[in-house]
């Protein structure tokens, strides 16, 4: 099981397979990225194709249970790799230079001397062994050696990182509120509009309270969004605090991340009023949703209990010094199907009688939509992205590297130099340099013997 | 000065270094077919001349629009340019020895210059969600990856045109294909360290703007293959010995992924990075 595991068949086979799935991943559509309406035209026109994707979770890939199993199995593969990794760095790294290399450049020279050869690679980073064999002098230099770690390294920070994002997958609580200036989110899981958890994950039950204080967001020349940003305040068992929140920049509390969202608009109360002795008018509130610069916000809803649906337009005033509406009106168009019955223009205040119904547009107020996720596994996914980083430099940038110069003296002052060079990632360039260099050092007289 | 004839002014030293870059490749193809040194040497100060320009382009866009070149095709394009000339006249005085990659280099770069004056210039304002430190270290170690894989290509062009038996006396003069080869696996290592940063970098900054560290958006995933991909070469490299022709084969795969990935999805596919580069 083990050699199967960590064969080099077996983890080129799970590394295609995990390629495949990313590249369906692209090519299918998928839930997460692809509108609602895209899939139940899908099911409409070609009823068995679809089937089949949702039989095999293929719209949905990267949160399916075969995925899932791939996934485990990488996981396997990596895990048992890591241990023998490990035993081979201990002994790589227990190892000293022993000068067994096999000289691959031998140069003859008039003059040697071991101590600026030292010097020579000391500045260049490396450090040096020197000892004597016979009337030989061997000089070992190496650098990075602690970096025999370097695959360990980078296998363990994935290991971590898969870890870690299978715990997310399994633990991880997001919940979407859409709060209107002024009223407060009491932390009940039933007050999120939508929720994404885990499959593990229990109840989204922060245990704060946020009252949206105020709402604010402006424009650049150019229309696109510049700002967005949330003034609020944080309850926690009694003691409230004040935190601004602007997207981009995340607030923690508690353990669960407050994210200010991209999507806002402004909520419309409007009431259905009634003449009837004892009965109460019937508020309801439509959301808008946030519209670019100039242009009015619009929705359409069904206006419960009734049977009108109301068409609305609002022209909020960009060009007050609040983003507060200050010279706000409501466009109202009430339908019956697809037949329009009445229409309206209204200021906060005003009635429109419609038929035998009279509506009166209460207020309006800003709507801000905070994003909370709960996910404690976040600082787990980072020291992954570290630890595997650290391991790729180690690997492939600072990799270990040893020169092996051994000087045997001749007759009449001359020294034979015999040069070799071993390093994983290639040795030609380092051994034209320590030619180079060793030319450098020991004057035009030494050539190539 | 107003902000169309700032724009104007941006154009013009965009097309003047454009014109430059072509200078630059005209003298190191000079100086490989002639064997010329001289034609290297310079070949590296056009390119150097080059820069200045184009320096000034980006930093006179960057005066007026308020933020890095990264927002859209133009300034993608242009920036890449930028940092690829940079990297290469940095490295190429470090190693003299692929100096005469230039000659692949210089079409790089003016290629994209090119691609980005094609480009709509108009301004694209800086998102709500962008005012994080993490949106530096994603970008700026993408551009340095990207660098370091067009410097990679240009050496793989050379390394085919010598390993064809191409009869061509000037070739005789370029490093032998075992240096091309480690030249090659230091520029493709180098940018792949710092692709991986690109990503962490990138699922950091999605992390703290949108509460989720990877989406599997379709940019996300390109990126990931092109990683694996990368990953699996320096791995065969490492481990199986997999150099020379074998191991170029499974690069020139790679090296495929990682331009789609690079130049055409971002343009192409609906992704929430593709917002930002359209």
């Amino acid at each position: 099981m083990k050699k199967f595991f960590t064969a080099p068949g077996t983890v080129i086979l799970l590394l295609g397979l995990f390629l495949a799935v990313c590249l369906c991943g692209v090519l299918i559509p998928q839930v997460s990225n692809s509108p609602a309406s895209y899939f139940a035209s899908w099911q409409v026109n070609s009823p068995y194709s679809y089937q089949l994707v949702v039989l095999l979770q293929m719209n949905r890939i990267f949160t399916s249970y075969w995925f899932l199993l791939l996934v485990l199995f990488l996981l396997l593969s990596i895990s048992i790799s890591l241990h023998g990794q490990f035993k081979k760095a201990r002994a790589a790294f227990a190892a000293k230079p022993s000068g067994n290399l096999t000289p691959q450049v031998t140069l003859r020279t008039g003059q040697f001397t071991a101590d600026a050869l030292i010097a020579a690679w000391a500045r260049k980073g490396y450090k040096t062994k020197k000892w004597k064999k016979d009337s030989m002098v061997l000089l070992n230099f190496y650098r990075n050696r602690r970096n025999v770690w370097g695959s360990f390294t980078f296998h363990s920070g994935i290991l971590i990182i898969v870890v870690a994002s299978l715990l997310t997958f399994a633990f991880q609580k997001q919940g979407f509120i859409q709060l209107i200036e002024g009223d407060t989110f009491f932390g009940r899981e039933t007050d999120f509009l939508s929720t994404s958890k885990g499959i593990l994950a229990g109840a989204f039950e922060p245990a704060f309270e946020i009252h949206l204080n105020k709402f604010l967001h402006s424009y650049w020349d150019t229309g696109e969004l510049k700002k967005v940003k949330s003034e609020l305040t944080i309850d926690r068992q009694g003691s409230a605090v004040p935190a601004s929140l602007v997207r981009g920049q995340s607030l923690s509390v508690d353990g669960v991340a407050i994210y200010q969202s991209a999507h806002f608009g402004y909520a419309v109360k409007i009431s259905l009023l009634t003449d009837k002795p004892g009965e109460e008018a019937i508020p309801t509130y439509f959301s808008l949703d946030m519209a670019p610069a100039g242009k009015p916000l619009e929705g359409s809803s069904d206006f419960p209990t009734t049977n009108y649906r109301l068409d609305m337009k609002f022209f909020p005033d960009h060009d007050g010094p609040s983003p507060y509406p200050v010279n706000p009106s409501l466009q109202v168009k009430f339908l019956k199907g697809e037949r329009e019955i009445g229409s309206a223009v209204m200021k906060p205040g005003d009635e429109a009688l419609v038929e035998e119904s009279r509506f009166r547009f209460e207020e309006i107020r800003p709507w801000s939509g905070l994003i909370l996720t709960g996910n404690r596994f976040i600082p787990l996914v980072y020291t992954g992205f570290l630890i595997n980083a650290a391991g790729i430099f180690m690997m492939f940038l600072f990799f270990p590297q040893e020169i092996l110069v051994s000087a045997a003296p001749e007759k009449e002052g001359f020294f034979t130099l015999a040069v070799a060079v071993k390093t994983k990632m290639g040795s030609k360039i380092l051994l034209d340099d320590t030619v180079e260099t060793l030319h450098e050092l020991l004057g035009p007289e030494t050539v190539k013997g | 000065m107003e902000s169309t004839t700032l724009l104007k002014f941006e154009i013009i030293l965009h097309w003047l270094a454009l014109f430059i870059y072509i200078g630059a490749a005209v003298c190191f193809v000079q100086g490989v077919i002639f064997k010329q040194e001289k034609s290297f040497s310079l070949g590296m100060n056009v390119f150097l001349a080059g820069l200045l320009p184009h320096s000034l382009a980006l930093l006179v866009r960057w005066f007026y629009v308020y933020h890095g070149p990264y927002l859209s095709k133009y300034e993608v394009l242009s920036s890449n340019a930028w940092v690829t000339v940079v990297m290469f006249l940095f490295f190429s005085r470090r190693y003299p020895k692929i100096r005469f990659s230039g000659m692949f280099v210089a079409p790089f770069a003016f290629f994209q210059v090119a691609a980005a004056l094609f480009a709509s210039a108009a301004i694209k304002r800086f998102p709500a969600s962008f005012k994080v430190p993490w949106l530096v270290a994603h970008i700026l170690f993408n551009k340095l990856a990207v660098g370091a894989f067009l410097i990679a290509i240009a050496l793989m062009i050379a390394y085919a045109l010598k390993s064809r038996g191409s009869k061509m006396p000037s070739l005789a003069r370029l490093p032998d294909n075992e240096v091309l080869d480690e030249y090659i696996y230091k520029f493709t290592a180098f940018g792949f360290c710092f692709w991986t940063i690109t990503i962490a970098a990138g699922a950091i900054w999605a992390h703290e703007s949108w509460g989720r560290y990877w989406g599997w958006d379709a940019v996300e995933i390109w990126s990931l293959i092109t990683w694996l991909l990368l990953g699996s070469y320096l791995h065969l490299r490492l481990f199986f010995g997999w150099k020379g022709k074998r191991g170029m084969v499974v690069l020139t795969v790679c090296y495929a992924v990682s331009i789609l990935t690079v130049f055409f999805l971002p343009f192409l596919v609906n992704s929430l990075h593709s917002e930002y580069f359209k």
